[in-house]
């Protein structure tokens, strides 16, 4: 569908890719539709959507944990097969996942210092003895900003951010490439989010990793995002740069998600709110799946589906109402 | 505040018994609510926020210990007879939980979920409390509230069954709501829909909210005062815009300045370092030290107590930042 301007090739490339899920004597829920996205070494790309807008179907299908029904991913140029259960491809080792809740994703009775250690053996491939792999683990603890000696301790022991620690140490053991985040702070305590984020968005900039970081916290991923993809029911709506996207949306969808965050220490009005719920992607309405919330709808986008309309270089809203912006040229037109 | 209190809590404490003994979860917190009031109370796992509000229902868990006073219009809730409570709970106190998908019942279809309690309190009509039932649905802006009733909770969306929990919470007139996290599982489009509701509810029905959220920017936009807890602790209590707008106590200036529209674009974001305390690792002295910019050594032995410091206004913290002291960043170090 669309081809990025990106003068790096890049790490991961999700290329229209649709995830269908099949459902017994009834039509497939089409939880994903021509999706593309792309991560360049070092970006981080923010995204997100409301809930049931299939972005952690994309997330999960962008590392091989679901099958696409059409299209495909390729990590460094190789397409990325769902796995099953069955061992992943070597050269897959290094595109890696962070989970929402870390208590769910680390074992709860095996010690944290053993689960690092597991996921450097497994992950990389490496043959330590038990001296080696203590020092590695110390090193990726404090890599993360938890201290050497809790390697012997277990999961239950540490708050909700500690453990998210712990279980990006567990990536960062495999010595990885790319990372896909499914919502990694929104499980944890206020204080704990922040820490966390800084932490992903220090890895990537020091390691030079892509990530693919998906929340429904918009300031969050407004902060630490290069790019923003949105997504409304299984679309991506529009896509490019955070902060040009912040600053003068063009889709009326994220017009309206940003309108909806309330504004701390400001006795703001009431944040503006989207009417209706997200419609049920078994039944998506015809035309622009957004057109019955949208509120500048014409009757056209009710029948037509909307086309990718360039904003400018790199930044893509999907809407029949979208107009190209010209960026003015000349020293005498100032910027809009 | 002028408005007549619905709900004062003085020096509440709780003690809630753990595998190392009695640990108290809630050390002597005080606040009030006023008639259609919406109070913020604000704080991370571990504060005591959602002790607190329990402990206004009469559901602490078995073993609990608690002092102080919890008076609901002038009546004292501590210490009530389990029979005592069932006719203040639900009918003039009522919870609004976090996640709806587990508060309502998901095989009972939402017209028994909505006029079991109102019949059993109000002593209504079968007819009466489905009537009361619709208009509440109506109130809440469910399209279509008859066939509503006749669906089961499964069939709605997040929001939309927010919205019946409020909903089922109104059915008897409480007079005061308590909303623990109420729009933390649902989408910023769902939720400036929901916190719309209860401000329109004070508004219309004076009725008092006590909303309970980590969420600054929601208690930006709907809370008139805000009590911030620590770690069992009142830290900082008064009207919400100058404890969010002007911060004193360490802890909500640091909390303030976390936020990632706070830090300059391009800089990483300021969190607060370490993690809150857990009951069995709570810190002597201010049980915020360990994690504060600004503490002295006095601060690791010395409790600060709750003074006022401005009209409407209390502080728990015997430095108070904006009173020209700098903060010792050298001993916290970068991590």
């Amino acid at each position: 569908m669309s081809v990025w301007l990106n003068n790096a090739a890049p790490l991961l490339a999700v290329q229209d890719v649709e995830v269908a899920y099949a459902r017994r004597g009834q039509a497939p829920v089409r939880a994903v539709i021509g999706a593309s996205i792309t991560v360049a070494a070092g970006e981080i790309v923010g995204l997100v959507g409301e809930s049931g807008c299939g972005k952690s179907t994309l997330g999960r299908a962008a590392v091989g944990l679901v099958a696409p029904t059409a299209g495909e991913v390729r990590y460094r140029g190789e397409v990325v097969e769902a796995m099953g259960r069955a061992t992943r491809p070597r050269r897959l080792r290094s595109l890696q996942m962070v989970f929402q809740d870390p208590y769910a994703s680390l074992n709860p009775r095996r010690r944290i210092g053993r689960q690092v250690a597991d996921a450097i053996r497994l992950g990389t491939g490496a043959k330590l003895d038990d001296a080696e792999a203590r020092g590695r683990v110390a090193g990726l603890l404090e890599r993360v900003g938890l201290s050497a000696n809790i390697a012997h301790r277990y999961p239950h022991e540490f708050s909700g951010g500690q453990c998210q620690r712990i279980a990006i140490a567990r990536v960062l053991a495999t010595d990885p490439a790319c990372i896909v985040a499914d919502e990694p702070i929104s499980s944890l305590d206020a204080s704990a989010q922040a820490q966390i984020a800084n932490l992903l968005a220090g890895i990537v900039a020091d390691a030079g990793l892509g990530m693919l970081f998906i929340s429904h916290d918009l300031s969050v991923v407004r902060k630490i995002a290069h790019r923003t993809v949105v997504m409304y029911l299984g679309r991506i709506v529009e896509t490019g740069p955070t902060e040009p996207i912040w600053s003068s949306p063009a889709h009326p969808y994220t017009r309206a998600l940003i309108a909806a965050v309330p504004v701390p220490g400001t006795r703001s009005a009431l944040a503006s709110e989207l009417p209706g719920d997200v419609p049920n992607p078994a039944r998506p309405p015809s035309g622009c799946r957004f057109h019955p919330r949208c509120p500048d709808a014409i009757d056209r986008c009710r029948t037509e589906d909307p086309p990718p309309v360039e904003v400018e270089p790199g930044w893509q809203s999907l809407c029949l109402l979208t107009k190209p912006r010209v960026v003015p040229r000349g020293p005498s037109l100032e910027a809009r | 505040m002028s408005r007549a209190s619905v709900l004062e809590v003085e020096n509440l404490t709780v003690a809630l018994r753990t595998a190392r003994g009695m640990r108290r979860a809630v050390d002597g917190v005080s606040f009030s609510i006023g008639e259609g009031e919406i109070l913020g109370v604000a704080g991370e796992s571990g504060s005591g926020k959602t002790i607190t509000a329990l402990s206004l229902l009469g559901l602490l868990p078995i073993g609990a210990r608690t002092s102080g006073s919890v008076r609901f219009q002038g009546r004292e809730l501590l210490g009530l007879s389990r029979k005592q409570l069932r006719g203040v709970r639900g009918a003039q106190v009522a919870l609004v939980s976090q996640d709806p998908a587990t508060s309502l019942h998901p095989l009972l279809r939402v017209d028994v979920q909505m006029t079991e309690h109102v019949r059993a309190h109000l002593g209504f009509s079968k007819e009466q409390a489905r009537q009361r039932a619709i208009e509440m649905l109506d109130a809440v802006r469910i399209p279509d509230p008859e066939s509503a009733l006749f669906a089961h909770p499964h069939e709605f969306s997040g929001g939309m069954r927010q919205r019946i929990a409020i909903a089922m919470a109104l059915a008897c007139e409480p007079r005061l709501l308590v909303a623990d996290e109420p729009t933390t599982a649902l989408d910023v489009t769902v939720q400036a829909g929901i916190l719309r509701l209860l401000d329109q509810l004070r508004r219309e029905r004076g009725v008092s909210v006590m909303i309970i959220t980590h969420d600054l920017g929601v208690m930006s936009t709907v809370s008139d005062r805000i009590c911030v807890l620590y770690g069992g602790k009142v830290a900082e209590y008064g009207a919400t815009a100058s404890v969010l707008g002007q911060p004193r106590h360490p802890y909500t200036e640091g909390l303030m300045r976390s936020l990632p529209g706070a830090s300059q674009a391009g800089a990483p974001m300021v969190p607060i370092q370490g993690a809150p305390p857990s009951l069995d690792t709570m810190p002597s002295g201010c049980t915020f030290h360990p994690r504060c910019i600004w503490a002295r050594e006095s601060c690791h032995l010395v409790v600060p107590t709750l003074r006022p410091v401005e009209e409407g206004r209390w502080l728990a913290c015997d430095i108070d930042p904006l009173h020209g002291h700098e903060p010792d960043l050298a001993e916290v170090g970068e991590r």
